[in-house]
């Protein structure tokens, strides 16, 4: 178990700004974690109200706000046991997106949640270690493990 | 070819929504949708309110309420702390917690007098994991933390003077107390520092977790999983037990509790697994899954462990289990929870909440609470003591009465129990009998001649059993095949009452229907672990069943049983070959009696299964089974052992090592597909099949 990590706190007001430039980055990674669109917006929707609201006392937004969301939707999925294919009507999936967050929904938890960081924010290991709690090794092993049950689940890979 | 990445980039492909009204809208003033923030104030008003009412101490709690110990059964006490706490232990009249997150929290060693509940910040001491042993406390620091490389600072009981710092021969990663001083596990290995700070013995590996029994050190493999026990004197492996990603772990009264932290369990499945071992023996005497994960603490013939709530992270609950068979005691108490939390959005904790440190001693439990800085202290719980299992055997008698007539058999006692040296039968003869057989449910005839003998002794199968008299007449052959249409059942229990076979069934299938049982290769690892291949490969075996050895020691035979909710559901007979198999997990199957034609894959081509569940090597007869290292990976070395590779005509190969011309058309000693097979198998199977046999004939 590893000793709960805490990033760097720093101010700033332009958390509209940082919507603007990575909402959709942490959308989508929230949607492939989750594989519910509805969770994803309420997650990002809350995380950045929260930042809103503590605008004075954050320093890193960024982390701050990842963070975050990714706690609401993990305890909002949790709670309200939604399942990858109630899908809201609003939402276009195509069937390529569908089959990959229906593969997504087969990785544990952590696995799932290293994978969409990693490729969709880009992020290091050492900074989804930080985000999630976990040792940089560990994260490196959820990533090797995730990225060979998706080519089990999707096809080949070059990775 | 697509790559990871790009299978993931089709999520981009999805629109999303334009939410910024929505975040405006859930800024204070606006109640947020969804996931509501907790209504603080409405928390503290509660606090307030019960504070009026008075002498409600279990629901809430006394905050910093420190002298009113020894706490009652559940009672609570809180202790408020400048920062959020971290790692703790107890021990010598006191408890011993790290608080901070990063640098912009209060940090520093907080030591709780467990009498006076007066708590005092050490803020120079920065170490992370604290520990009680050999008559001080300690605490790891590494350098990190502004020590000397790796170090344990070994601490003043009653004040926590720092009275010595031990260099560790590399980075610290976890520490246990015992009466001795501290085992550490750092980058060169496990290490005992003594209370005179000396290194006494280093023991080398890549180690994580550690716990310590009378005479062996468990540890957790640093880098592959797994449970490794080594002699704490020479440090000679005693026991290594796979297990995937083991991430919490308990020694104490002769047992040894291993769990995973969404680790255990795979495809989608977000629980997690909690093995328990005999420290004596190595013997795994359950393995579970759980519902969330947490430290494990054992005190009182009780396992606890303490967790987030997995339905709802802001909340800490305490789960309890029986030690030996893994069964959960009770429901989950939850820690009534004051609304207070300091550091709640502050330091927004990792995915699934911040982790519950948990710690026992001086009569409570400890548990900590990140986003409220609080420890919470609570009396133990009082929870009912696993009732004992029921046996059969009262009444039953020793000896089976049976009369042998000339067209039948009748068993006059239709339970019996068995001896130690088997089953006993007093047969009545009408004269004409010659034999008495007792045929068993996993394929084995038993029988005996009769004689002028009357009492009769045969080995007990355990298994199904039907008892027959037999007649052979002179000049003719045994009426064998009759005699089984004419044989009546008999239920045995065993010796120890542990089972009787009648119940040696386990959801809708016997035993002489499910062939899974009987191969089982010599070696195997799974020796160590059949109840988790039980568990998989048995249907109707629940999750939350409880699976435990159980019946007649022999290896021959031995037989688990399947507790659910306390009561012995099901047993389960295992037999043991000794013939070489090859095995390998649930992928990649090589027999005709699984699938739809996958013998026709088998051409130098592995198939895959992927959704069929029962696709194990001890699923097929035929048994000859690749094993994936992808899969084996993914099973953590569960349920298999290391692929080996296999020497052909003087060719490693792997996947195409029982056919020499795939062997040709496929890459050489790939890693993605192996056989377990000794290579002299190996080349007895090709020299006896030829090259390119169909390997439906392969175990005729």
């Amino acid at each position: 178990m590893d000793e709960v990590e805490r990033v760097a706190v720093t101010q700033t007001s332009d958390i509209e700004g940082l919507y603007r430039t990575t909402g959709d980055r942490l959308w989508w990674a929230l949607l492939a974690f989750t594989g519910d669109p509805e969770v994803a917006s309420d997650a990002v929707a809350e995380s950045f109200a929260r930042a809103l609201a503590s605008v004075d006392t954050i320093r890193d937004p960024g982390a701050w706000v990842w963070k975050v969301a990714f706690r609401v939707a993990t305890t909002e999925l949790r709670a309200a046991r939604r399942h990858t294919d109630e899908h809201d009507a609003t939402y276009e999936i195509d069937e390529e997106a569908l089959g990959v967050m229906a593969a997504l929904s087969k990785l544990s938890r952590r696995q799932r949640a290293v994978l969409v960081l990693f490729y969709l924010d880009d992020r290091p290991a050492n900074e989804i270690a930080e985000l999630l709690g976990m040792a940089p090794a560990t994260v490196s092993v959820h990533l090797h493990r995730a990225r060979r049950r998706l080519r089990t689940i999707l096809g080949d890979d070059d990775a | 070819m697509r790559d990871t990445k790009g299978w993931i980039s089709a999520i981009t492909h999805v629109n999303p929504p334009e939410l910024w009204d929505e975040v405006r809208g859930r800024t204070p003033g606006s109640a947020p949708a969804g996931t509501a923030r907790r209504p603080v104030l409405a928390a503290a008003i509660l606090v307030i309110a019960v504070a009026l009412i008075g002498s409600t101490l279990w629901a809430l709690g006394d905050l910093d309420g420190g002298a009113d110990t020894p706490l009652g059964p559940g009672e609570i006490v809180r202790y408020r702390l400048e920062g959020p706490p971290q790692p703790i232990a107890v021990g010598g009249g006191a408890a011993w917690v790290h608080i901070g997150a990063g640098t912009d929290t209060v940090t520093g060693l907080v030591r709780i007098d467990a009498v006076t509940g007066q708590h005092a910040l050490l803020d120079s001491l920065k170490g992370a994991w604290p520990a009680v042993g050999g008559g001080s406390a300690w605490l790891l620091c590494n350098d990190d933390r502004g020590c000397d490389g790796g170090s344990v600072l070994q601490l003043d009981p009653l004040t926590g003077d720092v009275i010595r710092s031990v260099t560790l021969p590399g980075r610290g990663a976890q520490l246990v107390g015992t009466g001795e001083g501290v085992w550490v596990t750092h980058d060169g290995g496990v290490s005992l520092v003594t209370a005179e700070g000396e290194v006494a013995r280093t023991f080398k590996g890549a180690f994580n977790l550690v716990g310590v029994d009378a005479s062996s050190v468990w540890l957790t493999g640093a880098e592959r999983g797994g449970v490794i026990a080594l002699s704490s004197v020479t440090g000679d492996m005693i026991a290594e037990i796979p297990f995937a990603d083991p991430c919490n772990m308990e020694v104490a009264a002769g047992l040894v509790w291993v769990a995973s932290c969404d680790g255990g369990t795979h495809e989608g499945n977000d629980g997690d697994e909690l093995l328990g071992i005999d420290a004596a023996t190595g013997e795994v005497l359950f393995r579970r899954t759980i519902e969330g994960y947490g430290q494990m603490r054992y005190a009182d013939g009780v396992l606890w462990l303490a967790q987030r709530d997995p339905d709802d992270f802001e909340r800490i609950r305490l789960v309890a289990f029986d030690p030996r068979t893994g069964a959960s005691l009770g429901d989950p108490i939850a820690i009534p929870d004051t609304g207070a939390e300091p550091g709640a959005d502050l330091v927004p904790g990792p995915i699934g909440g911040p982790h519950v440190f948990f710690a026992i001693g001086e009569g409570s439990l400890w548990l900590t609470d990140f986003g409220a800085f609080e420890v919470i202290r609570m009396g133990i719980p009082d929870i009912a003591p696993p009732s004992p299992i029921e046996t059969q055997t009262a009444g039953a008698p020793h000896v089976a009465h049976v009369r042998c007539d000339q067209d039948q058999t009748t068993v006059l006692t239709p339970l019996v129990a068995v001896q130690a040296d088997g089953l006993h039968i007093q047969v009545e003869n009408d004269g004409r009998s010659t034999s008495i057989d007792v045929f068993a449910g996993d394929g084995g005839v038993y029988g005996h001649e009769l004689g002028d003998d009357t009492d009769v002794v045969l080995e007990a199968p355990v298994a199904q059993a039907m008892i027959a008299c037999d007649r052979e007449e002179p000049g003719e052959d045994s009426t064998s095949g009759d005699e089984l249409a004419r044989a009546v059942p008999i239920t045995l229990v065993d010796p120890d009452g542990l089972w009787t076979s009648d119940l040696l069934v386990c959801g809708d299938r016997k035993f002489p229907d499910r062939p899974e049982f009987r191969a089982w290769a010599d070696g195997n690892p799974v020796d160590t672990d059949l109840g988790a291949v039980i568990r998989r490969t048995i249907g109707g075996v629940l999750p939350s069943d409880v699976l435990e050895r159980a019946g007649y020691e022999q290896s021959a035979y031995p037989t688990w049983r399947v507790v659910r909710d306390g009561q012995v559901v099901a047993l389960i007979p295992v037999r043991k070959v000794t013939e070489t198999v090859a095995f390998g997990p649930l992928q990649v199957c090589a027999d005709s009696g699984i699938g739809d034609g996958p013998a026709a894959g088998m051409r130098g081509t592995p198939f895959e299964i992927p959704d069929f569940p029962r696709c194990d090597p001890y699923a097929a007869e035929c048994a000859l089974v690749y094993v994936s290292a992808d899969r084996y990976e993914e099973l953590g070395g569960r349920h298999v052992a290391r692929p080996e590779l296999v020497q052909v005509d003087g060719t490693l190969c792997v996947e195409d090592g029982l056919y020499p011309r795939g062997c040709e058309n496929h890459a050489v000693a790939t890693e993605w597909f192996a056989l377990r097979l000794s290579s002299t198998d190996a080349e007895t199977f090709v020299e006896r099949q030829g090259c390119g046999q169909d390997v439906e004939n392969l175990c005729t």
